[in-house]
């Protein structure tokens, strides 16, 4: 079994690698990304994919009922999520409408992330960066609502890929072995390197 | 007039291979990202001090999985990405 | 009034966490369901944070229900709670533990361990009633979910197996899609209630709650934990299908859904000390009840509204189907009534042989439907304008079935009953109750 600091990188990566995905379709535009078939599943298939690698996080890390329904809530939404856009890009569905299951995403994904912390901003580093993330993924559900609106839009498609990069680099920062920004309560225990 | 009618290609070349330019950039700025993280919190990579530690220390290091998404991104979808973006601007008038 | 409600949730979004920091158990001594040569002198528990002991912060119960520790205190390390034990003979104890963070929220756990025998698991701790009606109703409903699914699946495959309209194929993905979610999201409440029973929480403290001890001491916790990461691929594979349009994945997922539906079999109260072959006949009767129901409810909420023109292909495959899958379900039935039954008596005096009773004479109520479909609605297909209501019918004395069986499921047969003396047997008869 993992430990949880790892369980955080490992997806902190997979948020880089979205992030990566989409500033890329950003700079090059709609029509060159999805040249090639396999490009326009790529990042839909790469979030389903993380949806259903939180499943097991949800099962094996059930530390309180809370912690627990918020790992089941991201898993479900990244599924949605990834499974609505795999299928609007198959043509399988057509109504725009389950475009906006990813801004749908982003608010519970957010919402969840502060409920589950109970801890103040500056109790520890992985209260403030819960804290932090949560308010990234409710302010940046924007962008896919944007993105959604106007999907030519270069600004809503950057800020899309943007909040990715930036989630990714809190993920990173997450857990106490990782000082990005101190230990910052001695009730959170003896202080690591 | 022909001054106006020369000008306006060179700018959209020069846009375009802005933004040839960015998309090549994109994976080799994360891998350098990794690297700068892992000169700064060179602890953090347990391969540097493998003793005792567990499977998952020495397969996770979180430097080096930014690096290599930088790495994978940059020899697995760029180079495709890369042709199509020259096809599309050949194609432009 | 609108943006004072809108500021309000984002104030409270923002500082949740105003009055709030909560404690997590890091290690603890006696581990859960450790057993004992020597009865242990303490109970210890480490948190990753500082918290305040109270007197009841730790209380250690036997199988009476007799409290055997002393009031707890804080140890050296305020991150650490201690309570004495007292000189505690061969048995099995429970640990009851609550720990007041420094916000002043409370944390809740429960574990076992045993002296000179095994330790129960954590789910039958003194103070847990067992399964409630509540929990009969969430497995029913994870039954019905997998007949959707399950069923669904196999009739597609057996029943349908070529090409059908659009609409069809819609309806059908939708049924089992809703089958699937269904599982993971039932199986979750499931969960959550029987750890709810255990550590005795009401609501707001259960989301505090540890859930660690019943999800990995526990066969229901382990069945738990595989079943809902079996039934995500199962939901992964049923959307790739559909994105594909590949029929042949449809394969797989019925074969893995099968495998995974063998974790109410291996987690079932019944299941407890009976043998692997019992547990197949329990999977055997389950997997042929789903597909039976699952496929009624395909007939008559896919095929007849969406294909009429496939009516008559689907009704007369799926009645040749019907009668090897209630071979299958009456066989292993009949199997797992006698050895649970032993005494023909135990049907109208024991609780658990009258539910059985309820279930055998709606069973028969259900294949004598299923008779006169075959006899009687299968010539007159084309002229019957009521088939449908009769499908549906069937259909739902099937689901008043899976409700009886569930109920069954949850509860313990008479000579399991007479043969084990649980923990929980002994709430009734203690003096007093734990908090």
């Amino acid at each position: 079994m993992p430990p949880p600091e790892h369980v955080h990188w490992l997806f902190a990566s997979g948020f880089l690698a979205l992030g990566l995905f989409l500033l890329a379709e950003a700079v090059v535009g709609r029509e060159v990304w999805r040249k090639r078939r396999w490009r326009a599943y790529l990042w839909p298939s790469t979030m389903f994919l993380m949806g259903l690698g939180m499943w097991p996080v949800m099962a094996f890390f059930t530390s309180s009922t809370l912690h627990m329904l918020a790992h089941g809530a991201w898993a479900e939404v990244m599924m949605l999520a990834g499974a609505a856009e795999l299928g609007l890009a198959s043509g399988k569905l057509r109504s725009p409408l389950w475009r906006l299951a990813i801004v749908l995403a982003f608010v519970v994904t957010g919402a969840a992330l502060l409920v589950h912390e109970q801890n103040d901003w500056f109790f520890q580093r992985s209260a403030f960066l819960h804290h932090l993330l949560g308010w990234t993924f409710l302010v940046a559900a924007v962008f896919p609502l944007g993105r959604a609106l106007r999907p030519r839009s270069a600004v809503f498609a950057s800020g899309f890929a943007l909040a990715f990069v930036a989630v990714a680099v809190m993920l990173y920062s997450d857990r106490d072995v990782a000082p990005v920004f101190g230990h910052l309560s001695p009730m959170a225990g003896e202080p690591h390197r | 007039m022909t001054q106006i009618a020369t000008e306006a290609p060179r700018e959209t070349y020069s846009r375009r291979s802005a933004r040839a330019y960015v998309l090549s950039a994109l994976g080799p700025v994360t891998v350098v990202a990794g690297i700068v993280w892992a000169l700064l919190q060179p602890y953090r990579l347990t391969f540097l001090h493998p003793r005792d530690q567990g499977f998952w220390w020495l397969l996770v290091e979180p430097q080096l999985l930014v690096m290599l998404v930088g790495a994978l991104f940059h020899f697995l979808v760029v180079p495709s990405l890369l042709e199509d973006l020259n096809e599309f601007d050949e194609e432009e008038p | 009034m609108r943006r004072a409600l809108l500021l309000g949730l984002l104030v409270a979004l923002a500082w949740p966490a105003g009055a709030l920091a909560h404690a997590r158990l890091k290690a603890e001594h006696p581990q859960f369901r450790e057993r004992f040569e020597a009865a242990p002198a303490r109970v210890v528990l480490r948190f990753d944070q500082a918290v305040d002991a109270l007197a009841n912060s730790i209380v250690v119960y036997d199988t009476r229900g007799k409290i055997v520790s002393r009031p707890a205190r804080n140890g050296a390390d305020p991150r650490t709670v201690l309570a004495p034990l007292q000189r505690v003979p061969r048995g099995a104890y429970t640990v009851r533990w609550h720990a007041l963070s420094s916000d002043s929220h409370v944390v809740s756990g429960v574990y076992t361990f045993g002296v000179r025998m095994n330790a129960p698991p954590p789910t039958e701790a003194y103070g847990a009633s067992g399964p409630t009606r509540s929990e009969d109703v969430v497995r029913w409903l994870y039954f019905a979910a997998l007949a959707l699914l399950v069923g669904g699946l196999g009739f597609r495959l057996l029943v349908l197996p070529r090409s059908i309209p659009e609409a069809l194929e819609r309806r059908f993905y939708i049924v089992t899609g809703i089958g699937a979610v269904g599982i993971i999201h039932v199986g979750i409440a499931a969960f959550i209630m029987r750890s709810e029973d255990a550590l005795q929480l009401p609501f707001g403290r259960l989301l505090y709650g540890d859930l660690s001890p019943v999800a990995t001491g526990t066969r229901f916790g382990q069945a738990f934990i595989a079943m809902t990461l079996g039934f995500t691929w199962v939901l992964a594979l049923l959307f790739l299908a559909w994105l594909t349009g590949r029929r042949a994945l449809l394969w797989p997922t019925l074969l893995l859904a099968l495998v995974f539906a063998s974790g109410l079999s291996l987690s079932g109260h019944s299941a407890v000390d009976s043998s692997w072959f019992t547990q197949l006949a329990d999977w055997a009767h389950l997997s042929a009840a789903v597909l039976w129901v699952g496929g009624l409810v395909q007939l008559a909420v896919c095929v007849w509204p969406a294909a009429p023109g496939l009516r008559r292909e689907a009704f007369l495959r799926f009645a040749r189907l019907a009668p090897v899958l209630i071979a299958v379900l009456v066989a292993a039935g009949v199997y797992l009534s006698i050895l649970r039954l032993p005494r023909l008596s135990d049907l109208w005096t024991a609780g658990y042989g009258q539910v059985l009773l309820v279930k055998l004479g709606l069973v028969s109520a259900a294949l004598a439907w299923g008779a006169f479909h075959h006899l009687f609605v299968r010539p007159r297909l084309e002229r019957t304008g009521w088939a449908r209501r009769s499908l549906v019918g069937e259909g739902a004395v099937a689901m008043t079935i899976l409700l009886l069986a569930a109920i069954l499921v949850n509860a313990k047969p008479p000579d399991q009953a007479a043969r084990r003396t649980s923990l929980v047997s002994n709430v009734s008869s203690s003096p007093s109750n734990p908090p």
